[in-house]
């Protein structure tokens, strides 16, 4: 097990950068489910100000309708120059001026009053839509009675209907299930750029023809060299899933209803699976470290944007959207691409997973061979 | 313990060793010695099955060498050239990983890893990095990844190159201390100082062909040039005629007032010469006679320096 050893030796000598990008990761993850907590609709009242001129039923009204969700400072006089600047400087979200004739104006269809709101802000939509909500019901039982009827408007007003959102999928669960999904989008191109990333280096400094020399020449056998090495590369592969996989539970624990885990697991332990075969064919091609940290960075990010990790695939063109099916990370995503995913349903993509697996590992074999066979020259 | 015979090695084109034969008994330091690419690393690799060789036949400890010949890899040991140590790791990881590939039982190891630690005098430096030793520092912990495991037969391929000289005394005591205890060494180098005070023996290679071997006696006594004496003259008379005359005499150099005489036969040269001196009333200040230096040997074997 001395092989077996030194790699995770060589591993640990790396803990400190490990612990630094696994905290950076968890800390960005803690901040993408912070903002991935699903829609939400909010009330808010406004800040009114009434200016009423008037002594009407009409004036009263508009008042009571006003009041009914907001604060409304009811006033009889304004300096019109003060209220543009408190709405300026959002002391207040708009004003109602009403109109001394307020009553005849109705009467005539002309304009009872006037609005003060800021354009850019959403207040001013709220206000008019309330006042002009108020004037239209008004109207209508005007035209329908003959008479003005603020009471039996404003009961109008306040009849409501109940919306139920037809959703087949429970809301709550549907939005846990894009947290976490996002998570371990996010997880497996950390697995991916990790793995790369540090065993390529330690496989550099196992590579090196001097250092391979050393180890041809003493009784371990080359089976055992590799079966040690493959068992050390699987332990660090299987580590990197369990860190990512339990602090994602960890991180979102009271967020896992309707959270295939069974497929998470799997789609991420077949991913380092992949990354492990990948990094065995680009260690029989180089040992170089700053070319082995490029490709690592290459590979990861640019599969990661192909397959819709950063932005979601259906942003994408069609184009990459196609190129992306050829791609592993794609299939690891459509592991658990549903709340219900079934295993029927992954069965496709973690199938296609293996294959990738064996293709990297068939090719790396032939690598290895080539350059095993180049030591001999 | 180790016999090549015939051994023939290329690649492609080029002929690294050629018909090459050479034997090591037990318990000795022999000497492999050449130029640069005359094929030693090669003969080495050969003989550790590192390399296919074409033709020809290697046994060490009387069987035949072999990839998959555990046995006789078991009690090999091997210090290359160039230094094979992991960066990331310290001193004694370093060597208790590669002392691991030969020493299964943990206890046993770390004893054996202790001892090498003692024997390249690197106790202070357990917990150093190899970025952290100097560069005679990391020759001795190469060495020490490859002698942990006690060898029976230790390949060492040039461990003083770039080497300060207090670690290569160090080397070098260390080498014979290995002797001492019962290992035999096949010591490669282009330094031929060493292998005078090395090796019990020397092969002499060049174009990958073994063009001599033997004691430095025996390959003193086999070449034409048997004592070289040097003589400082004061007389501005260019006397190299007149010495050419002498008995025996194969070669006179001069060197300003500096004169080399080579003699083919080892039989009274000093009296004869001075005895001319007195003749020929000539003031001398010093004199001195040698025998050939390996220098020499190598010189007058392969026509070219050994350090070309």
């Amino acid at each position: 097990m001395t092989v077996f050893k030194g790699m995770l030796l060589h591993f640990w000598r790396y803990k400190i950068m490990v612990i630094i990008v696994t905290f950076l990761f968890f800390g960005i993850a803690v901040l993408f489910a912070q903002n991935q907590s699903g829609e939400a609709f909010e009330t808010s009242s406004m800040d009114i100000k009434i200016v009423n001129e008037a002594d009407s039923e009409i004036a009263d009204g508009l008042i009571d309708h006003l009041s009914t969700n907001n604060d409304v400072d009811v006033v009889n006089d304004y300096d019109r120059d003060q209220v543009v600047e408190e709405i300026y400087l959002m002391e207040i979200d708009g004003a109602v001026v009403i109109d001394e004739n307020i009553e005849s104006k109705f009467v005539n269809g002309a304009s009872a009053v006037e609005l003060f709101t800021d354009p850019r802000g959403t207040g001013s939509i709220h206000l008019n839509n309330e006042v002009s909500k108020y004037f239209r019901f008004l109207d209508a039982d005007y035209n329908y009675t003959g008479t003005v009827d603020t009471e039996n408007t404003l009961s109008t007003l306040e009849h409501g209907i109940t919306v139920n959102i037809a959703d087949p999928e429970n809301t709550a669960e549907a939005s846990d299930f894009e947290g976490m999904k996002f998570y371990t989008n996010f997880a497996g191109y950390i697995i991916m750029l990790l793995l790369l990333m540090f065993i390529g280096n330690i496989m550099t400094e196992f590579n090196q023809p001097e250092l391979r020399d050393r180890v041809r020449v003493s009784p371990l056998k080359t089976v055992s060299y590799t079966a040690q090495i493959i068992s050390a590369q699987s332990i660090m592969g299987i580590f990197s899933v369990l860190i990512l996989f339990f602090g994602g539970i960890f991180i979102r624990w009271d967020s896992l209803d309707g959270v295939p885990l069974d497929k998470i697991f799997v789609a991420l332990l077949l991913i380092s699976l992949f990354t492990l075969s990948l990094q065995f064919v680009i260690s029989s091609l180089t040992t170089n470290k700053f070319l082995i940290n490029g490709i690592a960075n290459f590979i990861s990010i640019g599969m990661a944007f192909l397959s819709g990790i950063f932005i979601p695939e259906e942003v994408l063109g069609e184009t990459v959207q196609n190129i992306a099916r050829f791609l592993p990370l794609y299939h690891f995503t459509q592991i658990y691409a549903e709340p219900g995913i079934t295993w029927s349903d992954s069965f496709t993509h973690v199938t296609i997973l293996l294959l990738f697996i064996i293709v990297m590992l068939i090719i790396g074999i032939i690598f290895e061979n080539k350059r095993k066979s180049s030591f001999n020259l | 313990m180790i016999l090549m015979k015939d051994v023939i090695k290329r690649y492609k084109e080029v002929i690294a060793l050629d018909h090459f034969s050479f034997s090591a008994g037990e318990n000795e330091i022999i000497g492999l010695l050449g130029p640069n690419g005359c094929g030693k690393t090669t003969a080495i690799n050969c003989m550790l099955s590192i390399l296919k060789f074409d033709k020809g036949e290697i046994e060490i400890f009387g069987e035949k060498v072999d990839p998959n010949n555990n046995d006789i890899k078991q009690r090999i040991g091997v210090v290359p050239q160039e230094i094979a140590i992991f960066n990331n790791l310290n001193v004694v990881e370093n060597i208790s990983f590669f002392c691991g590939l030969y020493v299964k039982d943990s206890k046993t190891r770390k004893k054996l890893v202790d001892e090498a630690i003692e024997f390249v005098g690197l106790e202070k430096y357990r917990k150093f990095s190899p970025r952290q030793l100097s560069g005679g520092m990391k020759r001795r912990l190469n060495i020490a990844c490859g002698i942990a495991h006690k060898p029976d037969l230790l390949f060492l391929d040039e461990p003083t190159v770039a080497v300060d000289a207090q670690s290569r005394n160090f080397i070098l005591e260390g080498v014979k201390k290995m002797k001492d205890n019962g290992t035999t060494v096949v010591y490669t180098t282009h330094y031929l100082e060493e292998a005078e005070d090395l090796c019990d023996r020397l092969v002499i290679m060049d174009n990958g062909r073994n063009i001599a071997q033997g004691t430095l006696n025996e390959l003193q006594r086999s070449i034409s040039t048997q004592e070289s004496i040097t003589v400082s003259f004061l007389d501005d008379e260019d006397l190299r005629k007149k010495l050419k005359s002498l008995p025996n005499v194969v070669n006179v150099e001069k060197s300003g007032e500096i004169y080399t005489i080579q003699f083919e036969k080892h039989q009274n040269n000093l009296p004869n010469l001075i005895k001319f001196i007195e003749e020929n009333q000539l003031t001398y200040t010093q004199i001195s006679s040698e025998k050939p230096s390996l220098s020499n040997i190598f010189l007058e074997l392969t026509g070219k320096e050994l350090r070309d």
